[in-house]
């Protein structure tokens, strides 16, 4: 299948929340913050233990596929939930 | 206060119970997630603030070192604060103000806690499932992952007790004890119904152990026996610390950090 990256749903950008099961123990959180601080295009992560989420802020102009973001959360050992995009501002 | 004080054998024979004293308040927004002693005062990390703070015995705020991408299970040994930082993979020492890096001949990743003993350095290397352990710049490499005696499954802490290293063995729920050549010699808390053992400390009589989930701390003797199970007043703790007959206790889901004493 071609991906278009105009069109494509599974490409993400902006601000997205990611909802992940067993965030509690930090040394799993901060092992998540890890693994997705080395997606190309990340920017920013703001993982919330208590809220058992992780926010991701993607840089200007840049695109991550949603497949590398799910990789990267079960390469630390979680199963990623689901995936929300923020608003812009 | 010790009940016999005659001889030092009677000590360590002593079976210690511990009863709750007090929780040390701490800034609101700190989380401690591990303990250190320095003289009167104490550094604790919080990971989740990046940086550490330096309080009294009271809680109150004496220093701070900032900017430190999660700082984990510190440790402090001859005015030296060892501080593994979680996510550059890196450990700073800081002594009189200055930060050096731990010279160190084998690259963690995710150093989650250390332990320093003159030139024995022991390093639990949370992703790559094993303890470094460097002895005058000579390193072995303890365990590997897995679920089985002698393998490990991402180790937090790491202690070494005279020619034996503890390691925390957390998302395998116990305590694994090997010598200095990586040999597995035993297995202690998988009875106990351990849920993620996040840290080891000594005393003159045992060892406690942080079970994390299920907030408690268990208190073994040196033959790795169960002695005591405290819960009181314990928030999902992440460290432990014997000093001058008190048990100290981080509280990381709240700003607190509990204090038994013996009953």
């Amino acid at each position: 299948m071609t991906i278009n990256a105009q069109t494509d749903k599974s490409l993400l950008e902006g601000k997205i929340t990611i909802e992940v099961d067993g965030l509690a123990c930090p040394y799993c959180a901060y092992g998540l913050e890890k693994n997705l601080k080395e997606i190309d295009g990340v920017e920013g992560i703001e993982i919330d233990i208590n809220e058992g989420t992780a926010l991701l802020t993607i840089a200007k102009g840049k695109q991550i596929s949603e497949s590398t973001v799910r990789e990267k959360i079960k390469e630390a050992g979680f199963t990623p939930g689901t995936i929300k995009k923020e608003s812009d501002e | 206060m010790l009940l016999f004080s005659c001889k030092e054998e009677k000590e360590d024979e002593e079976v210690k119970e511990w009863a709750f004293k007090s929780k040390i308040e701490l800034p609101a927004e700190a989380r401690p997630l591990a303990l250190a002693k320095t003289g009167d005062d104490f550094w604790f990390s919080d990971p989740e603030q990046f940086r550490l703070l330096k309080i009294d015995s009271s809680g109150k705020v004496l220093d701070s070192i900032v900017d430190i991408k999660r700082p984990m299970n510190i440790d402090f040994n001859k005015g030296k604060l060892y501080v593994p930082e979680f996510l550059t993979d890196s450990i700073w020492v800081f002594e009189d103000g200055k930060k050096s890096s731990l010279s160190l001949n084998a690259k963690p990743e995710a150093p989650a806690g250390l332990n320093v003993k003159g030139d024995t350095i022991a390093v639990a290397d949370f992703y790559k499932h094993r303890v470094i352990l460097q002895i005058k710049g000579q390193v072995t490499f303890i365990g590997k992952e897995g679920h089985d005696n002698g393998e490990l499954y991402y180790p937090i802490d790491v202690k070494i007790k005279g020619d034996k290293v503890y390691v925390a063995d957390a998302y395998n729920n116990r305590i694994q004890v090997f010598d200095f050549d990586g040999k597995a010699l035993n297995v202690i808390g998988k009875e106990d119904g351990l849920n993620v053992a996040s840290a080891i400390a000594f005393n003159k009589n045992g060892f406690a152990v942080t079970d994390q989930e299920n907030s408690r701390v268990l208190i073994y003797d040196l033959d790795g026996t169960l002695q005591q199970t405290l819960i009181a007043n314990i928030n999902y703790p992440t460290d432990v610390l014997f000093d001058d007959n008190k048990l100290y206790i981080t509280n990381f889901k709240e700003n607190s950090i509990t204090l038994y004493t013996p009953k």
